[in-house]
């Protein structure tokens, strides 16, 4: 059976920026953001823009790069990023845009963003780990996540799907989930996180209750089972009837990262771990 | 070219020294700096700050701060910062901002990007506080962070959540080119440095390259921040080192990776107090070095 994270022919990264690229797909004329530490959501917007979704409009990051075409670097705020874009942002700009539902709304905002922790509801942590005034680990801040209540809907993706990353509750609200807080007070508008990325497969959330979500198990990708899954995340997750296997990259896809979008081979450096 | 100047009187020039600029940063100071991640931060001014022994600041560190935040944390020269990123970006943790965290040695504000952003544009503007469009409850910052706070909005009657203005006291910027009155240019990301300008009682501007008058005015269009904003310019090559200076040279990846695993005394001897000024930090890394970051492949 093919493994994706021990294959021939693709990295398991490469396999994750072809899923990503064709979620992208269904937002052709939408804007999409990235933030920090994001190869993998760089390289998705590249393809989806050339293969999936041509009128996507896509910010790489707080260095304001719009549509770039640049090849693939590790740091999303790097200069070289600025090459082909059609504009840059400065951050009132940015922050603008992301909170933009409120004085335009005729498409979608969306952001493909990350966390140290995600929850069965699909809330995000970037704060900090344990008890707030005493944490085991301090994250790194907020930052952008403030916007997963005015983003129209945000895809989660991780380089790492374990129990440290996958947890029952986070410890810090950066970006509300599924909660009775998030029916309470966000306008419905606004409906969160949608679809969730990982080393070991994809996932979206489905009801649990009235107003709350589980995270649910979309497809795996090749050489993952549904054992190794449950074994690595913190929580109960939903499981559907039917479980279907993650597409791998086609040919034209892995042509396309490895001659245009990543010629340097970033995508088959990146620790992701399952 | 400036028209003739009459009556013996002759527009300043508002260059400085790193030394004259770091004197503007006192103990206590609410100091911001410009830039984010490994891009376009005031380092050489910054390593000043720390050689003349300033203490308890409050920073404000930039909507996505590295090095800049994490080295002057590591120095002991912060006591209250105010955070919406701090980390080293793909290289993980920033270790000083995490150690002192956890060790509760600073204290914490803990913003985002609409805290920092929309807090400088009130700052800019003198409007007392930012307004929340609603949503905004149902994350933990405005819970946690006491400087949120509630009130009601006078049209609906509805209760509302607000984040205070930021006025920072200095904010210090390194930018690519300057001329001596203060106009800017960026040849990269401008992130939030014109919105620091505007809102900070005082900016400084450390500069790669002094223009002159003329190359402002032959191209206006290219100016990022206008002169009026700016009070003292030093210029300084390299002076974003390690961190890139957009449009002129990479961050030197290899030297920060090393700064994140070094320990913060011995990397402060070496690089900080144990260099008597900007020009003898940059002989520790050699020409041969500096030029390869010019290389943008």
């Amino acid at each position: 059976m093919t493994d994706a994270h021990n294959n021939p022919n693709y990295a398991i990264g490469e396999l994750m920026v072809s899923a990503i690229a064709r979620q992208m797909g269904t937002h052709d004329h939408d804007w999409a953001a990235v933030g920090a530490y994001s190869q993998l959501p760089m390289a998705s917007m590249k393809l989806a823009r050339m293969l999936y979704a041509p009128n996507l409009w896509w910010l790489a990051g707080g260095g304001g790069a719009i549509n770039s075409t640049s090849k693939l670097v590790q740091s999303t705020s790097d200069h070289r990023v600025m090459r082909g874009a059609e504009y840059m942002m400065n951050m009132e700009d940015i922050v603008d845009i992301e909170m933009w539902r409120f004085n335009r709304g005729r498409e979608n905002v969306v952001g493909v963003v990350g966390g140290i922790q995600i929850d069965r509801r699909g809330s995000c942590n970037m704060v900090a780990v344990g008890d707030y005034e005493n944490p085991t680990v301090r994250g790194v801040g907020t930052v952008g996540l403030a916007f997963g209540v005015s983003f129209t809907l945000v895809y989660f993706f991780t380089m790492h799907h374990n129990k440290q990353v996958f947890v029952e509750e986070v410890d810090f609200v950066s970006a509300a989930g599924h909660t009775e807080r998030r029916a309470e007070h966000v306008p419905p508008a606004c409906i969160g996180a949608q679809k969730v990325f990982t080393p070991l497969g994809v996932f979206d959330f489905a009801p649990d209750s009235d107003k709350t979500k589980t995270m649910r198990v979309v497809s795996l990708h090749p050489g993952v089972t549904l054992e190794e899954v449950r074994d690595k995340t913190g929580f109960d997750l939903i499981i559907p009837d039917h479980i279907g296997q993650t597409d791998e990259p086609s040919e034209q896809e892995l042509t396309l990262i490895r001659d245009v979008i990543d010629p340097d081979g970033i995508l088959k450096t990146l620790r992701i771990s399952r | 070219m400036d028209p003739i100047f009459l009556n013996g009187k002759k527009r300043q020039s508002k260059l400085g020294t790193l030394e004259d600029a770091a004197a503007m940063i006192k103990d206590g100071t609410q100091l911001a700096f410009g830039g984010l991640h490994s891009h376009n931060g005031p380092m050489a001014l910054i390593r000043q700050i720390i050689r003349q022994g300033t203490k308890d600041l409050h920073l404000i560190a930039n909507v996505s701060a590295g090095m800049p935040a994490d080295i002057l944390i590591g120095a002991e020269c912060v006591d209250t910062v105010t955070v919406c990123y701090i980390g080293m970006e793909h290289l993980g943790f920033a270790p000083r901002f995490r150690k002192a965290a956890e060790e509760k040695k600073i204290r914490i504000i803990d913003g985002d990007e609409i805290y920092y952003v929309l807090g400088l544009k009130a700052g800019a503007v003198g409007m007392p506080f930012v307004p929340y469009p609603p949503g905004h409850e149902a994350r933990d910052n405005p819970i946690y962070e006491k400087t949120y706070k509630r009130t009601i909005d006078p049209y609906t009657g509805k209760e509302i959540i607000v984040s205070p203005a930021i006025r920072p006291d200095v904010a210090i910027l390194h930018v690519p080119r300057a001329d001596i009155y203060g106009n800017v240019v960026h040849l990269g990301s401008v992130v939030a440095d014109d919105l620091l300008a505007k809102a900070s009682t005082h900016t400084i501007v450390t500069c790669d390259e002094i223009v002159t008058n003329d190359s402002i005015r032959a191209d206006p269009h290219r100016t990022t921040i206008p002169g009026h904003y700016i009070d003292m310019v030093v210029h300084v090559p390299y002076g974003a080192h390690p961190l890139s200076c957009h449009g002129i040279y990479n961050h030197d990846e290899d030297h920060i990776k090393s700064y994140v695993k070094a320990d913060i005394t011995t990397y402060l001897d070496e690089y900080v107090y144990g260099v008597k000024g900007h020009f003898e930090y940059l002989e520790k890394f050699g020409i041969e070095h500096l030029m390869g970051l010019r290389e943008q492949v």
